[in-house]
């Protein structure tokens, strides 16, 4: 492996390190759009706004090497997609969105603790 | 289409972590030059004085999003016909269609490996060379 490239490797150790530790932030700003979702108030922004959060979660955590992270984003996201074109949310569909939030938290709180997300950049099966 | 391999990059990504990992991933790993937009209005503003070989636009984006970030960019004198590669999370099979009838060359999905995100970009560019 030449300098260069093990200075590479290096740097997106070090990105990767800062990301996970960065997870529980994102969580949290999720968990905030949720609770307005849940409140009615500004639903239709508040559904943007967290399809938005699931979307680029997907795709950050599998670029960082977090490929169950990304998995479980994804499908919080494919849910929060598929909601943004009914024309209502019932309580099922809430708690649908419950149990792959609680889903994604419990990839996040496995990655933090086995620290697991070696595999830089490995794309979601 | 220029059959030499772009050199400028106009990228437009809202998310700071894919940024920074894309900069990484082009510039350092690629050789690219590199003009980074956080919206697709910052984009806008920025193509014409950058004049870009090749756009790399993020779908899902607040505000203006890449298919509307796109049309805008084709009425700029500067990037009416430049070549535009999307970038999204896993864009299903029909809407790849739909951003490649919308005049872009491919769909890089996310996640990628920053490894290879360079190479990916001249395979890309190669293939739409074959093509016309």
């Amino acid at each position: 492996m030449s300098i260069t490239s093990t200075k590479v490797q290096e740097k997106l150790a070090a990105l990767q390190h800062d990301y996970i530790r960065n997870l529980p932030g994102k969580l949290g700003t999720i968990t905030r759009q949720y609770a307005l979702l849940k409140s009615g108030s500004g639903k239709t922004q508040a559904l943007d706004e967290l399809h938005l959060l699931a979307h680029n979660l997907a795709g950050t955590a599998g670029t960082f090497g977090c490929p169950e992270i990304s998995a479980a984003a994804r499908t919080y996201d494919e849910l929060l997609k598929q909601l943004k074109i009914q024309p209502y949310i019932n309580s099922n569909d809430m708690q649908a969105l419950e149990t792959r939030f609680e889903i994604l938290q419990l990839a996040v709180e496995k990655t933090m603790n086995l620290d697991n997300c070696t595999a830089f950049g490995k794309a979601v099966p | 289409m220029n059959t030499e391999y772009p050199q400028r990059i106009l990228y437009v990504e809202d998310e700071p972590d894919i940024q920074t990992i894309t900069r990484i991933a082009l510039e350092t790993v690629g050789g690219f030059t590199l003009e980074v937009c956080n919206s697709g209005m910052e984009a806008v503003n920025k193509a014409t004085a950058f004049e870009p070989d090749l756009i790399l636009l993020d779908v899902m984006m607040p505000g203006m999003d890449g298919p509307s970030t796109l049309a805008e960019l084709r009425t700029l004198q500067a990037t009416r016909d430049t070549p535009v590669i999307f970038m999204t999370a896993k864009a299903q099979r029909h809407e790849i269609r739909q951003y490649k009838a919308m005049g872009a060359l491919d769909v890089i999905s996310k996640p990628f490996d920053p490894m290879r995100l360079a190479d990916n970009v001249r395979s890309i560019w190669e293939r739409a060379n074959v093509d016309h």
